[in-house]
């Protein structure tokens, strides 16, 4: 019988299924990359109705996030300002900026176009429906907001900076003292652990605890008093001294309900 | 003993039982049923598997927008509630309440635990009449003769109505009842406007009999007003005071707080007597309660008064026959005697002026009046009820008339006087309600539409006094126009400047007078300080020992064979809340229906119409009873009813209206429940002697139109989830738990922090002879975990002081989105409320002379009734956790047993192995399809799927909304306790205050809804805590604690108070767990 087949053939079933295989191992290393939040999301940077400028105002200008981020420390909501919030300046700087016509809209009565609205800015961070986040147990708590927005005030358009999923999230509440700090550092995002004076720091935390407490967390004597604090030696000292227990990943009641 | 169902112990409910779940709540309905069957599945899943290829472009971010305000509100913090309070105005009272609201919209209704009557907690009506508020029927449309017409028509004729109107000859007002000043100002001004006009007043449901009876012997505008925490001995003949019958709103609070059972802090708990027609609430919480024929009840009050030498106003009574045992009654009238001063009696509001009159005669003799009962004053000037107004309008006199009660007189007003062709004869009606759906509202010459009190001002007093101001939460979602800005508009009065209504200027005006008459120096504060609180201190009536005189009796027509009880429905009440879901699902405490109502019978009276034995347990359909009054006839289905007396039915009013929106007619269209207004007559509003019962054997056509049955079918959530025969309501009397708590406070004394012994209530059932059990699975240590610093809650339900009324369940289902089902899928078991009302009978039992207690009451005539709420336990060693694949239910670290709903795969192990049945489970997207079409599953009409606007603006947005294919259960609040926990943390921020939350600082929604105060929530291994003394408490026992679960909810035994010289009966009252082994 003539051979039906050539015989490079022989081989064919063999390189399909080699074939298949570095399709399967390409694929799921796509997914497991591209389809996790921390290709998704990382990076995210829309457009923004009135493209303000953090990097200007907070670097710049000196304002604190909590001028416009009011009830940050009050409630879950970190809130966006109103319009009158931006008003209280703009009503006399800038005025004439085509690009604050958004603003002029929704506050400015003498405004030819106004019309009240409130402004329709373009939601960065997104937490899903079912994850309940809370602002204020975080940074009443020594946790600032660069841990999860990053560096805000170098941002002229605010990004995605960390991923935000559940694992990023269980990651520091397992480890909550790599990113605790004093609470009135809270705000300022280029905080560094080794700003801290240690003398100082040693007595705050000697009043929170007791002296001895204080002596094996932030060790002053001998050279350690020159030593620099580490972010380490910050956050397990205030973890004892604040009682930080953070949800666990046993409970999921802490962000689900 | 729990049902007929199971006293019977037929094969069906053996086999009912044994389910998991009852019949086809886990199983796929008839593939006929089905509109989607398997096959065309697999074609919408192959072709959307086709479309997905398409869609990839869609996986985008979609892109989302933050509006803040352009301005900023006054106190709005986003995200955060803010809370108001009010009071729902209630007939002859008011519900003083805090409105939670979120971003402007009230979500959640709670008592208000500082108001000075100390009402505490809200009722069932109470929370749910939120959900009126968020109506989706609710047009805002006016219209005229059942038209809709424009805003602008209306108000052209109303301009050239009220031009019209003159001095007011041959107007006349139909008002609803109410307590509030403002609207008695308005109609009084009204009165000097039109002097010629005439004020009716009417509710179907009102207490105009007894205000008949104390006017009689008080003289005119004299009303009384109970004291239930003064009185030691109390007698309710025929007075569901603790349920719907509303005597006074503290009732339930002050007189639970006498049922204590600590000898030190309560020397004397109360005691009870009822004698009514059927079982109700009051009833169950009886400590000796006789059933009588309701028609019966003016002779055994007259029977009464001669036993204790009474004022009897020439009335007699034969205590034969009327089948009275003379010996229960002179026992009672000693018991009383012996604590006069001290004692209560009260007679139903259905009872003739005349019994009123002798219980009045009864009280004087007590010496209750200035003691237990006060009397006050009210102004009032009525030109009579809906009868005389019939009458006027016979003899031509009224020519136009607005109506502004919230009933429907068309279809709730006694059937003789024939109110619609009344209705048609006067020149101009005006109907102005929130209730568009009403009868009255399409057959009047125009119909406007109202507000909610949740909409606008008004004032309010409570049946004691205390005045309340009803603010608005929300502007009216509808349009609408209130009573109040109605008769300020005809007065011609003007909204000023900023405000949509003159409302608020017209309760401040008469803020003025009642602040003053308080004592209030600065009436601004005292407005500001009452809008707060939501109340005005001082307020209250002044009460007096009044000069009660001796009245002339007219007996009324006594007893002539079977009689028609109507009585006031716990779902719908007259029939205003019966487009209300919650109401609607939440089941009779008693009879355990939903979405109907259906005649009551005792099971000796059905054996005698020829109903079968097996008959007597209904599952989900049931026999037909024709009801025959005079001339009247209509059928009703039948539910045997424990404990009802053998010559009376009962039938609660409110069911059976002609298009009474989406919900009243069950969805599709279909109705719910059977009217019996018809068979209300003039005179026998409540009661109608003299009826013929007949058990139907052919079909018949039960509603207009429909196909002709012979059964009906009908849901009960009563044989769902049956826990067995197992002592899990437990009971004893006041001898033992005074024993016992003696015996345990000397142990105490002696062996101080020592675990005492176990007491009698902890030994019943199972639990007295079977060896603890301990768990392979331990669970966490949670002592080392309190001694972390994270707290242990846990609950206790006290049952001592639990008479079933249902608050606490809807009190949750508002709290915690919890959807509403639906008739059919109740009668298949999927019911979703995370509070399950049990309530268990208990026939007399008598010692056999062998120390075995007998059953001496095979049919039920007397049952003992005990009422039982169940959530989630939240067990320590929790048997669903173990066996959910997904991990989606765990425990944390406070000891909740948490769900994880976006985790839940929907295997449903968890429900199976939870002994208590406390899970629920979505078979449906209850939320988001029509329930009508759930079946049909992404078919369904697309106009109707979703969630209705109106009634997401209900929901809470602290709690997830759950979707299909999700068990749920009771979470504890879950949502609560992380705000509260939250909250301390910002307040230890700049404080050296702990991170713990202090004990009363948090309050769960069952909890804060309870006026009886029976549910404790807290930190259990806080010695402290309420919730701890009360596990502490000899009467505390743990449901199924044989199994070894370790609940964190843990039960009170109830306690019964007899009197041991009553003739009968005394020996098992508060005996019946302690006879089972």
């Amino acid at each position: 019988m003539a051979n039906h087949f050539p015989r490079w053939t022989n081989t064919l079933p063999l390189q399909i299924v080699a074939a298949l295989g570095f399709l399967a191992v390409g694929v799921a290393t796509a997914v497991t990359y591209y389809f996790t939040p921390k290709y998704t999301r990382v990076g995210y940077q829309p457009e923004q109705p009135i493209p303000y400028d953090h990097q200007l105002h907070v670097n710049q200008l000196g304002m604190d996030c909590r001028y416009c981020h009011s009830f940050v420390e009050d409630t879950g909501h970190a809130n966006v300002p109103t319009s009158q919030t931006c008003w209280n300046c703009h009503q006399n700087v800038k005025t004439d900026s085509p690009l604050l016509e958004p603003l002029r809209r929704s506050i400015d009565t003498t405004y030819e176009d106004y019309d009240g609205e409130p402004i329709r800015w373009v939601k960065v961070h997104a937490t899903p429906d079912y994850a309940y986040f809370n602002h204020s147990a975080h940074v009443n708590r020594g946790v600032s907001c660069v841990s999860c927005h990053g560096q805000v005030n170098e941002m002229e358009v605010v990004w995605h900076h960390e991923s935000q999923s559940m694992q990023w999230c269980l990651d520091c509440h397992k480890n909550p003292e790599e990113h605790l700090r004093p609470l009135d550092h809270i705000t300022n995002l280029d905080w560094k652990a080794s700003d801290e004076n240690r003398i100082d720091f040693h007595k705050y935390i000697a009043s929170k605890t007791n002296e001895e407490q204080a002596n094996e967390l932030v060790p002053v004597g001998g050279d350690m008093a020159t030593k620099e604090l580490t972010q380490d030696e910050i956050g397990q000292a205030l973890k004892v001294a604040w009682h930080i227990m953070p949800p666990s990943s046993l409970n999921c009641a802490g962000c689900h309900r | 003993m729990r049902s007929h169902g199971e006293m019977q112990d037929t094969p069906e409910f053996r086999d009912w039982l044994e389910k998991e779940f009852p019949a086809g709540a886990a199983e796929m309905r008839d593939e006929e049923d089905q509109e989607l069957t398997r096959r065309s599945f697999m074609r919408f899943m192959g072709a959307s598997t086709a479309l997905a290829g398409f869609g990839v472009a869609a996986c985008r971010r979609p892109e989302k927008h933050i509006r803040a305000y352009s301005r900023g509100v006054e106190w709005a913090i986003p995200g955060k509630p803010l809370l108001y309070a009010t009071a729902m105005p209630r007939g002859g009272g008011a519900m003083p309440m805090i409105v939670v609201t979120h971003d402007g919209r009230p979500t959640h209704l709670e008592g208000n635990p500082h108001h000075p009557d100390r009402i505490r907690g809200i009722d069932a009506i109470g929370s749910a009449s939120i959900l009126e508020l968020y109506d989706p029927d609710r047009t805002g449309d006016y219209a005229n003769k059942g038209e809709k017409v424009s805003k602008e028509e209306f108000e052209n004729g109303f301009a050239a109505w009220s031009e019209k109107l003159g001095a007011g000859d041959g107007l006349a007002f139909l008002v609803g009842q109410s307590t509030s000043p403002t609207r008695a100002r308005l109609l009084k001004e009204l009165s000097a406007k039109y002097p010629a006009s005439k004020t009716y007043a009417y509710e179907p449901l009102s207490d105009r009999n007894l205000v008949a009876g104390t006017e009689a012997c008080f003289g005119k505008g004299s009303r009384q007003v109970f004291n239930f925490e003064k009185a030691d001995v109390i007698l309710s003949i025929g007075c569901d005071f603790g349920g719907l019958d509303s005597m006074a709103d503290n009732a339930n609070a002050m007189f639970t707080k006498r049922r204590g059972v600590d000898p030190e802090k309560n020397p004397l708990m109360n005691r009870l007597y009822v004698v009514e027609h059927e079982f109700t609430m009051t009833g169950g919480m009886a400590d000796h309660r006789l059933p009588l024929a309701a028609s019966k009840q003016f002779g055994f009050a007259v029977l009464l008064a001669e036993a204790l030498g009474a004022d009897t106003g020439g009335a007699s009574a034969n205590a034969e026959e009327l089948g009275i045992d003379l010996g229960w009654v002179k026992a009672c009238a000693n018991d009383l005697k012996e604590q006069a001063g001290r004692a209560l009696v009260l007679g139903g509001t259905r009872l003739d002026p005349a019994a009123h009159i002798i219980v009045a005669a009864i009280n004087n003799k007590l010496n209750s009046f200035g003691n237990t009962i006060g009397i006050t004053t009210v102004e009032e000037d009525l030109a009579g009820g809906i009868a005389e107004l019939c009458s006027a309008i016979d003899a031509g006199e009224v020519k136009s008339l607005l109506i502004t009660t919230l009933a429907d007189p068309v279809y709730d007003a006694p059937a003789d006087l024939n109110f619609e062709e009344k209705l048609a004869k006067v020149e101009t009606s005006i109907y102005a309600s929130m209730r568009n759906k009403a009868q009255t509202a399409s057959q009047a010459t125009w119909y406007i539409p109202g507000t909610h009190y949740l909409e606008s001002w008004g004032d309010v007093r409570t049946s004691e006094g205390t005045y309340s101001i009803v603010q608005p939460m929300i502007l009216p979602l509808c349009g609408g126009v209130s009573e109040n800005e109605l008769f300020l508009r005809l007065l011609g009065e003007e909204a000023e400047e900023g405000e949509t209504t003159p409302e608020r200027v017209a309760v401040y005006k008469t803020f003025e007078k009642v602040a003053a008459e308080a004592g209030a120096d600065d009436v601004p504060a005292a407005w500001a300080d009452a809008l707060r609180d939501g109340f005005l201190p001082k307020s209250e009536y002044k009460l007096s020992a009044g000069n009660y005189a001796p009245a002339k009796v007219t007996p009324p027509a006594g007893p002539d064979g079977i009689e028609v009880v109507f009585t006031p429905d716990s779902k719908v009440w007259d029939g205003r809340y019966i487009n209300n879901s919650w109401l609607q699902e939440a089941p009779d405490p008693i009879s355990k229906v939903v979405w109907d109502n259906a005649v009551l019978v005792s099971q000796k009276t059905l054996k005698k119409l020829g109903l079968k034995e097996k008959e007597l347990a209904v599952h989900d359909s049931t026999r037909l009873l024709r009801v025959t009054v005079g001339a009247v006839s209509r059928v009703f289905p039948l539910l045997p009813a424990p404990g009802q007396a053998n010559d009376s039915v009962s039938i609660s009013v409110g069911y059976g209206q002609v298009d009474p929106g989406r919900v009243g007619s069950g969805f599709d269209g279909s109705g719910t429940g059977f009217n019996v207004n018809p068979m209300r007559q003039k005179g026998t509003e409540f009661i109608a002697t003299g009826a013929k019962l007949e058990l139907i054997e052919e079909p018949v056509e039960l509603r207009e139109g429909d196909k002709p049955v012979d059964r009906y079918p009908i849901a009960l959530t009563q044989e769902h989830n049956s826990m067995e025969n197992r002592a899990l309501v437990r009971d004893g009397d006041y001898k033992e738990a005074k024993y016992e708590t003696t015996k345990r406070k000397k142990y105490l004394a002696k062996h101080p922090g020592e675990e005492p012994p176990a007491s009698s209530f902890d030994q019943r059932g199972m639990d007295s002879h079977i060896p603890p059990n301990i768990p392979i699975y331990r669970g966490q240590d949670f002592k080392k975990l309190h001694e972390q610093g994270h707290q242990q809650w846990g609950m206790t339900v006290d049952l001592n002081v639990c008479n079933g009324c249902n608050a606490c369940l809807v009190a949750c289902q508002s709290e915690n989105n919890i959807p509403v089902v639906g008739k059919e899928q109740v009668m298949i078991g999927r019911e979703m409320h995370w509070v399950r009302m049990d309530r268990y009978f208990a026939p007399r039992h008598e010692d056999d002379g062998h120390g075995h207690w007998k059953n001496v009451d095979k049919d039920l005539e007397n049952p003992q009734f005990l009422p039982q709420p169940v959530s989630c336990t939240h067990c320590e060693a929790a048997p669903c956790e173990t066996v959910c694949p997904v991990n989606a239910t765990v425990h944390n670290e406070e000891g909740l047993n948490v769900m994880a709903y976006n985790r839940c795969i929907g295997t449903r192990y968890c429900a199976n192995n939870c002994p208590f049945k406390a899970r629920r489970f979505n078979f449906f997207d209850y939320n988001k399809r029509p329930l009508d079409q759930l079946y049909k599953g992404p078919l369904s009409d697309p106009s109707q799927t979703g969630m209705r606007e109106s009634l997401q603006l209900q929901k809470n947005p602290n709690v997830t909304v759950r979707m299909r294919g999700v068990m749920e259960k009771c979470t504890y609040c879950v949502q609560r306790i992380t705000e509260a926990r939250i909250r301390r943390k910002q307040i230890a921020r700049d404080s050296s205050e702990g991170l713990k939350i202090p004990d009363g600082g948090l309050r769960v929604a069952c909890q804060s809804a309870c006026a009886a105060d029976a549910i404790q929530f807290g930190d259990i291994y806080d010695p402290k805590s309420r919730v701890s003394k009360m596990k502490a408490d000899v009467r505390h026992y743990e449901l199924l604690k044989y199994i070894g679960t370790r609940s964190r909810t843990t039960y009170l035994a109830r306690i019964k108070n007899p009197n041991p010289k009553m003739p009968s009966y005394e020996a098992y009252i508060g005996k019946v767990s302690s006879g089972i082994h």
